[in-house]
C-alpha cells in the first residue's frame, strides 16, 4: 500500500477508516514499568478509537466569521435571520479522524501526543469541519444573529432618515429664499425702475393691442427712450407719456408710464402710420382721460412732438379749458409762425412767441413753475423761447386732456387741427436743463425711428 | 380739403360710442352749427366691424367748414 499523506505527513490507514502514525519506539519509554507509562495501554488496545478527550472544540472559529457577513446583507429585512444558520458548523467532531494516540489540546488548540510513546503530534493538521457539517441543530448563532441584525438594521436605517433630514433643510432654505426676494423685488421694481423692464412692458402692451411694425430697431429705440428718461431723472417727473408706435390706433394708444392706464382713445378722422397719427382738422382728437384736476397748478408741464410742418394750421393742438373754472391750458403750435401757450391761466389769451423758423414741427414743451414770477414758459426743440408772468389760475379744469383739439366744458371738443403727432406727455415742471434733455431724448427716439423733424 | 359723409340723426346715434378699430371711435359732429351730422372719410375707410358696413354706402362729399375758430382766438 502506498503511503498516504495528510497535509504532507505520512499516515497509514487502519481498518480502512483511519490512520495510524508510524511507530517510532523510544527506548527510554520502553524500559519504564507499565505503571509509569501514561496512556500506553489505551493506545495499544483501542487502536483506532478516538479518545473522547480528542474532540476538538472548534466552535469558536465559525461564529465570528459569519456574523459580520450576514449583518450587512440582511439589512433590508429583519425576518430572514433563520436562513443564516447554514454555515455555522460547529460540532463536527472529527469522527473520521485517523489520529491515534494524539489528542486535541483545547488549551492551545493543537494536537498533542497522548503519551510519551508518540513523539510527534505537533504537526498533525487540524481537521477541517467541512466533511460532516450537521451542525444545524446546535447552531446557536441564529438567535444571536437575530437581535444583532435587527439592532444593526435599525442603526443602519437611521442614517436613511438622516438623508431625509438633509433634504428637509433644503426646502426650508428655499422657503426662506423665496420669502426674501418677494419683498426685495417689489420695492426695487417700483422704487428704482431701470427703464428696460418698463420699456418691455410697454412694447408687449403695444403688440397685445394690435400694434405692428415693432421691429428690433423700434424695440431698441424704445428701450433707449425709457432708459434715458429714467437715467436722467425724468421718470418721476412724467405722469403720462405716449411714444406712439405700432402703426395703428391699437398700438399708438398705449401709455408708456403705466400701460393700460390712461391709454389713448382716438376719435374721428385719424390717419395712422409709422410716423405717428395725423388728424383731419375736422373731427379728430385723442383723449388721454387724464384730468386737469390730477395736475399741480404751479408744477406742471405738457409736451407734444409734431412731425408735420404746417404753417397754415390754425387749430389747437392740445389742452383743456373751462370758462366756469376760469382756467385753461392749451397749445397752438403754429399759426403763421406764432406759437401760443396757456398754462393754468386764469385769463383768456396765450403767451406767444413768433419766429419765422417756426414751422409747427418738433418738440414743444410748455410749463408753469410758479404762480406768477416764472409764469408760463415755452420751449421749442429744447430751447426756451418765451417766459410769461401771467398769473396762474386759482383752479384747474375738471376736463380731460386731449390732443388734436381742445376739450372744454360739457365734453365739447373744439379747435380741431390737421397736424401729425408722435409723442405727447404731461407731468411736473422741468428745469431748463431737464426740458432740453427730455426734448433731446425724444428727438433721438424719433430720429432712430426715422420720423424726426430736426 | 376733407371728405365727409352726411348722416341722419338715427345713423349718427347708431355710431356714437362705436369702434372704428381698437381704441378708435366714431366721432360724428355737426357740420358747422347746423345739420347735418357728418363723419370723416378716415372713419369710413378704416371701419373694420361688419355691423358698420353700411357706412361704406354713404356718399362722400367735400367739407367746407364754417371757418372754425383759430387757436389764437380760442379762449
Amino acid at each position: 500500500m502506498a503511503p498516504l499523506n495528510w497535509k504532507g505527513r505520512p499516515y497509514r490507514p487502519v481498518g480502512g477508516t483511519g490512520f495510524i502514525r508510524v511507530y517510532k519506539p523510544d527506548i527510554n519509554e520502553l524500559i519504564k514499568p507499565l505503571s509509569m507509562k501514561a496512556g500506553l495501554g489505551s493506545a495499544i488496545l483501542t487502536g483506532n478509537v478516538v479518545n473522547p478527550r480528542n474532540v476538538p472544540a472548534i466552535t469558536p472559529s465559525p461564529t465570528p466569521s459569519i456574523t459580520p457577513s450576514v449583518t450587512p446583507t440582511n439589512t433590508p429585512t429583519q425576518t430572514n435571520t433563520p436562513t443564516n444558520t447554514s454555515t455555522t458548523t460547529p460540532t463536527n467532531t472529527p469522527t473520521s479522524s485517523p489520529i491515534v494516540d494524539c489528542y486535541w489540546n483545547t488549551n492551545n488548540d493543537n494536537w498533542e501526543n497522548d503519551s510519551t510513546l508518540w513523539n510527534d503530534c505537533i504537526n498533525v493538521p487540524t481537521p477541517t469541519p467541512s466533511p460532516t457539517n450537521t451542525s444545524t441543530p446546535t447552531n446557536t448563532s441564529t438567535p444571536t444573529n437575530t437581535p444583532t441584525t435587527t439592532t444593526t438594521l435599525t442603526a443602519t436605517n437611521t442614517p436613511t432618515p438622516s438623508t431625509t433630514a438633509t433634504l428637509t433643510p433644503s426646502p426650508t432654505t428655499t422657503v426662506t429664499a423665496s420669502n426674501t426676494p418677494t419683498p426685495s423685488i417689489t420695492p426695487s421694481a417700483s422704487s428704482a425702475p431701470s427703464g428696460t423692464t418698463e420699456a418691455r412692458t410697454f412694447l408687449a402692451a403695444v403688440l397685445a393691442s394690435g400694434g405692428t411694425g415693432v421691429t428690433s430697431t423700434v424695440s431698441a429705440a424704445t428701450e433707449t427712450l425709457f432708459t434715458d428718461i429714467v437715467a436722467n431723472g425724468l421718470w418721476d417727473k412724467i405722469s403720462i407719456f405716449y411714444p406712439m408706435i405700432g402703426g395703428n390706433s391699437g398700438g399708438m394708444s398705449i401709455q408708456g408710464k403705466s400701460p393700460g392706464t390712461n391709454n389713448l382713445q382716438f376719435n374721428g378722422g385719424w390717419t395712422f402710420s409709422s410716423s405717428g397719427a395725423t388728424g383731419n382738422g375736422t373731427n379728430a382728437y385723442a383723449n388721454t382721460f387724464y384730468n386737469d384736476n390730477q395736475t399741480s397748478t404751479n408744477d406742471f408741464h405738457m409736451g407734444i412732438y409734431s412731425f408735420k410742418p404746417d404753417i397754415t394750421n390754425s387749430g389747437v393742438d392740445c389742452g383743456v379749458g373751462s370758462a366756469s373754472a376760469n382756467s385753461r391750458t392749451a397749445f397752438y403750435l403754429n399759426e403763421v409762425t406764432q406759437v401760443g401757450i396757456s398754462v393754468h391761466r386764469s385769463n383768456s389769451g396765450y403767451a406767444t412767441w413768433t419766429d419765422v423758423s417756426n414751422n409747427g414741427a418738433g418738440m414743444f414743451v410748455g410749463m408753469r413753475t410758479g404762480s406768477t414770477s416764472s409764469g408760463e414758459v415755452l420751449f421749442w426743440k429744447g430751447v426756451q423761447r418765451s417766459v410769461s408772468s401771467q398769473a396762474a389760475s386759482n383752479a384747474r379744469c375738471d376736463n380731460q386732456y386731449v390732443f388734436g383739439a381742445r376739450r372744454i366744458d360739457n365734453n365739447v371738443t373744439e379747435g380741431y387741427n390737421n397736424r401729425g403727432y408722435n409723442f405727447f406727455c404731461i407731468g411736473k415742471a422741468l428745469t431748463s436743463g431737464e426740458t432740453s434733455t427730455l426734448s433731446s431724448i425724444i428727438n433721438t427716439f424719433n430720429t432712430t425711428l426715422g420720423r424726426n423733424t430736426y | 380739403m376733407e371728405l365727409v359723409a352726411a348722416l341722419t340723426i338715427n345713423q349718427k346715434d347708431s355710431l356714437v360710442g362705436q369702434l372704428v378699430q381698437p381704441n378708435w371711435y366714431f366721432n360724428p359732429r355737426l357740420s358747422g352749427d347746423t345739420l347735418p351730422w357728418i363723419i370723416s372719410e378716415q372713419e369710413i375707410n378704416n371701419s373694420i366691424y361688419p355691423e358698420h358696413d353700411w357706412i361704406r354706402d354713404l356718399t362722400l362729399q367735400e367739407y367746407n367748414p364754417v371757418v372754425p375758430p383759430s387757436g389764437s382766438t380760442i379762449n
